[in-house]
């Protein structure tokens, strides 16, 4: 019996995807090939590791792939499940594609396959936080006129929001913050956005609001109590809509 | 003198917001629109909840009304001329400043302005249509708007700010025309639908004018939606659905709303509010706040008018007038049509498994998708969405049923009654619904008697 080979891919979109690459140039029968997150295998007894880094190149060429043997939808798809807080997700991508080029763009409606279902649910739920965090994202005007956002998402959304909010706020000076993978997404007014890792942001630099800030808060804050119908009032449904994981950055229901 | 202004506006919103919240429309969906890099805001064609007040009601749009100082009488309204309430009117300029205050800090979509009727309906209509103005010439704003149409307003200017917004809306007030008449003594059945007609018959013009002219205006895109109060005026729910469905097929709306009523005025007109009893076996409902189930049920009918194929009349009839209170009108539909059961899914149509209950448009597209490669079973639908627990009643995997049950009314409506789901007090949910079990009927009886032939044999 062969070895199995486990290659243990960066967690994001450019990393798996290289490591799909590697499993398939290695051309040691799918099979025997598993692809694991870094720093999420336990070590198993049988197997040998191989590490793969990053490759922008070799992702590209995945990448162009997907789009020209499968179809743009299943591109996209994988790239949301590729931001999915799951550890899984590396395997579930390569059995996927595994699949995808061997039949081709029907593969998306493969839903009883184990790997494609759990692609499909991972994209789904990565989108539905987008959907959400559309909403639910919340701006401060700073008093250098910035207008700033904190977050804490459950799956890696910066990349997703920021084309959102470009759109919707293009004369604007913006930026998102996502305080668990300390990483933001900045705009510049008329210039486009862009992603910046790796940042610390100082809490007093945030705090520093503008004069105006505080009164369309108040504003805010009394408009929300009073649109409430005391006599429906449904904490549960209230909680079911917006759960509070994403209360704290929200002012009006702190 | 700056911060006395402020204050007003604080205390405007405050009075103009509580007077708007018994609107129910939220929605923001409807139309796609990008910034173009310009501007400010854009439309996404699903809408955007930005947050979800104490009662679990979504706020999408910044819910105003122009003003509360309204000369009309309506009986069921907290701001009729003959309450005493306090009045406030905001400037076009005051709106807009708190739009756009509020849009940039992604606190709303856009803006949802009503009015209570100002001197007269034409004259608050032009109100709006200059607060609208304002809005996407000066400053540019892109994001969603949804204006009320006012009833008896002039044409022209109906006309000219449905060009500007993004959805229109008239409100029915009352299911019929008697309950109108009797509550809102100002309005009248004609003067509502009038201006319903005039929109929907602009956009189906701007529609066509598309079609050789790429960029005609576009009217209402979102289009129009309305809203009926339930519970004030004693139409049966048959009465109510049969209104909406008609709503949509002649007048083309987007959306029916439906609100329970909460009594806001003691009148002896509003004295006579019904009880509901949707089955004769039970006892008339004490009535506790406003009839919410009542407004859940007409809802759940309503996505079966939209989305699922239905017609009024498959779900209630003259003889029976009311939902049950305990089933949704989809179970309530398929025990009454058991003959249509069970349904193979490896087979049904689209049409067919979109009348299963515990099946979705969702899942019943994926069954359609994922059923083109290989058989499915219990598990793989469970996987792709369908509940089971209630579909199973009624559902067929490759010829066989989940488990070895009954296909009866009675035994199925004992295990659909979901003793988690909220209903009213006073009710308890312990099974016996449709009959009341006892000792000498059901087939225990004719088994025992069997039992006896065997052994005197």
């Amino acid at each position: 019996m062969k070895t199995r080979k486990i290659f243990i891919c960066e967690d994001s979109f450019e990393g798996i995807l290289t490591g799909v690459f590697e499993a398939y140039i290695c051309r040691y029968g799918h099979d025997f090939i598993s692809l694991e997150l870094n720093g999420e295998s336990q070590p198993q007894f049988f197997c040998e590791y191989y590490p793969v880094a990053a490759d922008i190149e070799k992702a590209t060429k995945v990448g162009q792939a997907i789009r020209n043997k499968i179809s743009f939808d299943a591109y996209e798809m994988l790239h949301e499940a590729s931001l999915a807080n799951q550890t899984e997700k590396a395997e579930a991508i390569y059995r996927f594609l595994v699949l995808g080029f061997k039949i081709g763009p029907q593969v998306i409606s493969h839903l009883s396959d184990p790997y494609i279902l759990s692609v499909m649910k991972l994209s789904k739920a990565v989108t539905r936080e987008l959907q959400r965090l559309e909403g639910f994202v919340r701006f401060r005007e700073l008093d250098n006129g910035i207008m700033f956002s904190k977050l804490a998402p459950k799956h890696n959304q910066l990349v997703l929001l920021a084309p959102h909010f470009a759109d919707r706020f293009p004369e604007e000076n913006w930026m998102i913050y996502d305080e668990h993978r300390k990483i933001a997404c900045i705009h510049k007014a008329g210039r486009g956005w862009g992603m910046v890792s790796n940042i610390e942001i100082e809490k007093e630099l945030a705090n520093q609001v503008s004069e105006e800030e505080e009164l369309y808060l108040k504003l805010w804050k009394s408009f929300t109590k009073t649109i409430t119908i005391e006599e429906r009032r449904n904490a549960r449904l209230q909680m079911n809509m917006m759960p509070k994981m994403y209360w704290k950055n929200m002012p009006e229901v702190e | 003198m700056d911060s006395l202004l402020e204050m007003n506006v604080g205390e405007k919103l405050q009075v103009l917001a509580d007077a708007a919240k018994y609107d129910v429309s939220c929605s923001s969906s409807g139309v796609k629109r990008s910034s173009a890099g310009s501007g400010i805001g854009n439309a996404t064609a699903s809408g955007i909840c930005h947050s979800f007040a104490g009662d679990g009601r979504c706020i999408s749009l910044l819910k105003i009304l122009m003003s509360n100082d309204c000369v009309y009488d309506c009986k069921y309204c907290a701001n009729r001329v003959s309450n005493d309430v306090p009045r406030a009117t905001f400037s076009p300029q005051e709106i807009c400043d708190l739009t756009i205050g509020f849009y940039r800090r992604n606190y709303i979509e856009g803006l949802f302005l009503s009015s209570g009727v100002v001197n007269n309906a034409s004259y608050t209509m032009e109100l709006i249509y200059m607060t609208v103005r304002l809005l996407r010439d000066v400053h540019r704003f892109k994001g969603y708007i949804h204006v009320k149409a006012i009833p008896g307003a002039d044409p022209l200017i109906i006309e000219k700010t449905g060009f500007l917004v993004d959805r229109m809306s008239c409100n029915l007030e009352l299911p019929t025309a008697d309950s109108l008449k009797l509550l809102a003594p100002n309005k009248t059945r004609q003067t509502i639908l009038k201006p319903m007609r005039q929109i929907q018959n602009r956009i189906t013009q701007s529609k066509n004018e598309l079609i050789p002219f790429k960029h005609a205006p576009d009217f209402v895109p979102a289009g129009q939606s309305t809203q009926m109060i339930i519970g004030a005026t004693p139409e049966t729910d048959y009465q109510i659905i049969s209104v909406a469905e008609s709503l949509y097929n002649k007048f083309s709306l987007k959306r029916v709303y439906y609100s329970a009523y909460i009594p806001v005025n003691q009148d002896n007109t509003l004295s006579a509010l019904p009880t509901v009893s949707a089955l004769p076996t039970v006892p008339a409902l004490p009535q506790t706040g406003p009839p919410l189930l009542r407004e859940h049920r007409l809802y759940q009918a309503d996505w079966l008018l939209r989305f699922y194929g239905f017609k009024a009349d498959e779900l209630l009839s003259e003889k029976q007038q009311n939902f049950n209170i305990f089933l949704d009108p989809k179970c309530n539909w398929a025990l009454q049509h058991l003959e249509q059961f069970p349904i193979e899914i490896n087979k049904a149509d689209y049409y067919t498994l979109l009348r299963i209950p515990g099946v979705g448009v969702t899942s019943a597209k994926r069954i359609c998708q994922a059923r083109k490669f290989n058989l499915l079973d219990f598990d793989d639908i469970k996987k792709m969405g369908v509940v089971l627990k209630r579909a199973l009643y009624f559902i067929t995997c490759k010829g066989k049923l989940m488990y070895p049950i009954k296909i009866d009314e009675n035994y199925i409506t004992r295990n659909l009654v979901d003793p988690k789901e909220s209903l009213p007090k006073g009710i308890s949910s312990d099974g016996n619904i449709y009959k009341q079990l006892s000792l000498f009927d059901d087939y225990h009886f004719t088994h025992d008697n069997h039992l006896e032939n065997q052994v005197v044999i």
